[in-house]
């Protein structure tokens, strides 16, 4: 209340009665306590040291910066960003379930591209087969199928090896005249070994180092060779140019609330983009990123969910792994959890210990 | 991914011939700081790049979005909690 009244007072009528700086008596009137928190204000200007010429200053000022605004506030053009949203609410469903879109109406709703089918285990998609555009770097199906067959049965001299060679040679999509040669099959590796983004999905590996205490020595580097990584970046960035289940994604946030037949509401809680955390995070970037750039780019958030666990990799002997995975939880939970959906992305291998 | 066999022969060269409970801790040591190590490795400059100022994505439904990655969980089960978290 003095802060409002402070405020409007003008410069001018600072200059012309400068010994009423201070519009207190409205506050000291009323009967609230707040005059006892805030020092007396004088009562006869005798008393009161002159004035600086400019003092727009109020209580609220701290008189360290007063000389930091030496101009009348009057010339000051304030701005003021008044973010007006108005939620936007559906209907109620016939579980008593509605949604509320805190940032109003969505730009995207992707809840009708999900059919109740694709919820049950027949929609489990298949492996997507070798097309002819998949096959890079290899020239053509013959080079690819050998190379497969040449990766898996390598050196092996065994019955399944030559089993799997007659195989290949009877299958009618594969011509041996196609074949590349062996320099060029060398130079084929070389881009396998190398490539970030195709066929070998930008896997690359190098040597882990920790270092390791010594009583009473400077610590030892030991090198851990094994550790595979793929870039986050890369990856996700090529799942949303790619991945059919993108669209089904949910980028804004929203309320899901459950209304009783008495009219008790209660927030539910069941994906990610119901998470206060969710929506916390959609606000923090909206608010210092979608004035940043002017090219009119939704600006959204990708929730992360890593996960990794060691894999026993056969039910005999010790062989396992430690794979690194990368989810996205804009994605419904139902369809991460089909298996297929291709909802989840190996980022990293770590070596075991 | 096993660690090569002269594993313990690399320990032995820098003098490290723990007895078999100072191994167990040596161990959780080396697993703990394997996994910041390999999560040193992931969090790229490309991702810190991604995280501050977004990369912008033309998406499988056909909308152009600016994508900011934020991490919401790390699913993981006791013992690598254990591996992460274990600071001393």
């Amino acid at each position: 209340m003095c802060q409002g009244a402070c405020t409007t007072s003008s410069t001018a009528n600072a200059n012309a009665n400068a010994a009423k700086t201070h519009d207190f008596d409205a506050t000291n009137d009323a009967p609230i306590d707040l005059g006892q928190a805030l020092p007396t204000p004088r009562s006869t200007p005798d008393v009161i040291a002159p004035p600086e010429p400019h003092r727009p200053c109020r209580r609220g000022t701290l008189r360290t910066f007063r000389h930091l605004n030496p101009q009348p506030l009057a010339n000051v053009v304030r701005c003021v960003i008044l973010r007006v949203t108005s939620a936007y609410t559906t209907a109620i469903n016939g579980f008593g379930l509605y949604r509320v879109f805190p940032g109003g109406m969505p730009a995207h709703d992707p809840n009708p591209a999900i059919l109740f089918q694709a919820f049950s285990s027949d929609s489990v998609q298949q492996a997507t087969p070798f097309k002819d555009c998949d096959l890079y770097p290899y020239p053509n199906k013959s080079a690819a199928l050998y190379a497969n067959h040449f990766h898996n049965y390598g050196d092996l001299n065994s019955r399944s090896a030559r089993a799997a060679q007659l195989q290949l040679f009877a299958r009618p999509d594969f011509n041996a005249q196609e074949l590349p040669t062996g320099a060029e099959m060398d130079k084929i590796d070389r881009i396998l070994a190398g490539d970030v983004l195709g066929f070998g999905d930008g896997w690359t590996s190098r040597p882990a180092v920790v270092q390791v205490p010594r009583v009473g020595e400077p610590s030892a580097a030991v090198t851990i060779p094994g550790l595979l990584t793929r870039s986050l970046t890369k990856t996700f960035v090529h799942h949303l140019q790619t991945d059919s289940i993108v669209n089904s994604y949910h980028w804004e946030p929203q309320h899901l609330r459950h209304r009783s037949p008495s009219g008790r509401v209660q927030n539910v809680y069941s994906e990610v983009w119901h998470a206060r955390r969710f929506r916390r995070l959609h606000i923090e970037v909206q608010r210092q990123h979608s004035h940043k750039f002017k090219d009119g780019i939704p600006c959204h958030v990708l929730a992360l969910m890593p996960g990794s666990d060691a894999t026993q990799l056969a039910q005999f002997g010790t062989a396992s792994s430690w794979p690194g995975y990368m989810s996205y939880s804009n994605c419904s939970k139902y369809v991460r959890a089909m298996r297929g959906s291709s909802a989840v992305q190996h980022v990293a291998s770590f070596p075991k210990v | 991914m096993q660690l090569p066999d002269n594993f313990d022969d690399n320990l032995a060269a820098l003098g490290i011939t723990p007895s078999s409970s100072a191994k167990t801790n040596l161990l959780t040591h080396i697993r703990r700081e394997l996994t910041h190590a390999a999560w040193a490795e992931l969090l790229d400059d490309e991702f810190i790049e991604a995280y501050t100022n977004g990369v912008v994505v033309l998406c499988v439904d056909g909308v152009r979005r600016r994508i900011f990655p934020r991490f919401f969980t790390y699913t993981a089960d006791y013992p690598e909690k254990y591996d992460l978290s274990r600071s001393s």
